[in-house]
């Protein structure tokens, strides 16, 4: 099952007010057009006239006559109210469940030191598959119809998607809309002893260029049987479409590690941006990105 | 007031043309409205909100009253009018081309704060460079009203493809008509 944890106070059980129940100027225009285009009412008699003579030569009007299946009325009784009720604390419930956490934008710890990108080749899930960016650009403009402008960032780790929301619509121009880059970040280890590195940890984080994501450590126990990591990153797209990203993760539990890094990487290709020894083996962490192309209309 | 579903009953358990008459009378300008606004040809319109009432008549037998009524029939007249769009696509006489070449011969016309002729027409042209998919959600949600939810039931996807889709809609027709928007 999948998380669903939101962080900041912007949060709302309803989509944006703007969508699509906006009473603006725009829509001021369009009533007047359609009032404008509306056909008056001999024209609607004569078309309601039409419609009766052609159903009146219609050889299935009697098709539908004698059927004993009787319609629900939809009128609202007490018993449709009940339901609609129920309905609406369950949709309540489900809310409630939804857990909010506070979401207060802090800077990412830079590191002096740019770590050397390796040239190993990296396993196949490092890199981010045409369908895998695919998908996350249909999901980024979901999740843009329902929190807007407000949407910073999203990341979809193991089994849990955590959302970064601002308190109130920033600036168009500046939220996950204007440029997105995804970024993949891989931990795997080796335990002493053995040469094939496993996957301990992953997440791809989904961002507007230049912002912060500040993944809260979590944990076991709380709302996951794991715990899960710290994580702050900031993606930086350069005008040649290299992509600089600084990270700081921190893992606890059985993999526990710090890893900072700042890496320049080429536009989806993995690389490896830090190798840690520690007492519980060998880890190093990759890291791939790319800019997300809009998903067209 | 007398349901939907009641008229629906009174006509299939008896034959009742006359709640038929009712209910295309309580419905038809909603449909006529809503073909012209998919399609966005006058000429057009008329023909299918018939064809959209024979459908009705034929589907009756088989309306189980699962969704309202009014969902049920946005849902044929949606079809319909997408159906004839396509169709006119694929004979390349889609009245998109007249439209603009109007819009273009009236671009300097002097007072825009007012809705003109030339105005209605720049709308319409607006809308017809939407996709079909993004003029009916908005078409639905901001002019007739129809809440989300249904109209995602209209369309068989998503309430979050409705928002987006309306969303778009929006954005792209406050750039087409940016000069008539404070």
């Amino acid at each position: 099952m999948t998380d669903l944890n939101i962080k900041g106070d912007g949060w709302s059980s309803e989509p944006p007010k703007s969508e699509p129940a906006e009473s603006g100027p725009l829509d001021a225009l369009l009533h007047t057009w359609s009032a404008r285009r509306e056909p008056s009412a001999e024209q609607l008699d004569q078309l309601q006239a039409a419609i009766l003579d052609r159903l009146a030569n219609e050889p299935s009007m009697g098709e539908a006559v004698g059927k004993t299946c009787v319609l629900p009325n939809r009128q609202q009784g007490p018993a449709a109210l009940a339901h609609r009720g129920l309905a609406w604390l369950v949709g309540c419930a489900m809310l409630v469940a939804v857990t909010l956490i506070l979401w207060t934008p802090s800077p990412v710890p830079v590191s002096k030191d740019t770590v050397k990108v390796t040239g190993n080749l990296p396993a196949d899930y490092a890199w981010l598959r045409d369908d895998q960016l695919r998908n996350k650009s249909q999901l980024v403009a979901e999740m843009r119809s329902v929190f807007g402008s407000q949407l910073q960032w999203f990341a979809e780790t193991n089994d849990r998607i955590e959302l970064g929301l601002t308190k109130s619509a920033p600036n168009v121009a500046a939220n996950i809309n204007s440029e997105t880059l995804v970024v993949r970040v891989i931990v795997e280890r080796r335990r002493p002893g053995t040469s094939e590195w496993q996957v301990a940890w992953a997440a791809d984080v989904v961002a507007g260029d230049e912002k912060t994501v500040q993944l809260k450590p979590v944990a076991a126990g709380e709302s996951s049987p794991a715990a899960l990591p710290s994580l702050s990153l900031w993606a930086y797209r350069l005008p040649d479409g290299m992509i600089f990203v600084e990270s700081q993760l921190e893992l606890a539990g059985k993999d526990a590690l710090q890893s900072t890094s700042s890496a320049l990487l080429g536009n989806n290709v993995p690389a490896e941006v830090d190798l840690l020894q520690t007492a519980h083996g060998e880890y190093r962490v990759l890291q791939t990105a790319a800019l997300l192309q809009p998903t067209p209309s | 007031m007398v349901s939907d579903e009641e008229f629906i009953n009174r006509f299939r358990e008896r034959g009742d043309r006359a709640a038929l008459g009712e209910l295309l009378k309580r419905h038809l300008p909603q449909v006529r409205r809503l073909v012209f606004q998919i399609t966005l040809n006058d000429g057009a319109a008329d023909d299918l909100a018939q064809e959209v009432w024979l459908r009705v008549v034929r589907g009756l037998a088989g309306f189980d009253g699962r969704s309202k009524f009014s969902t049920w029939l946005y849902r044929i007249a949606k079809n319909v009018a997408c159906t004839w769009l396509e169709r006119e696509s694929r004979r390349a006489s889609n009245a998109t081309p007249e439209l603009l070449e109007a819009v273009e011969a009236t671009a300097t016309a002097p007072d825009q704060r007012l809705l003109t002729l030339e105005l209605t027409t720049e709308v319409e042209a607006a809308l017809a460079k939407l996709a079909p998919s993004l003029r009916t959600a908005l078409v639905l949600t901001a002019l007739h009203g129809v809440a989300p939810a249904e109209v995602a039931a209209i369309e068989e996807c998503t309430v979050s493809t409705i928002y987006w889709r309306v969303h778009t809609a929006r954005e792209q027709l406050r750039k087409a008509l940016q000069e008539h928007l404070p």
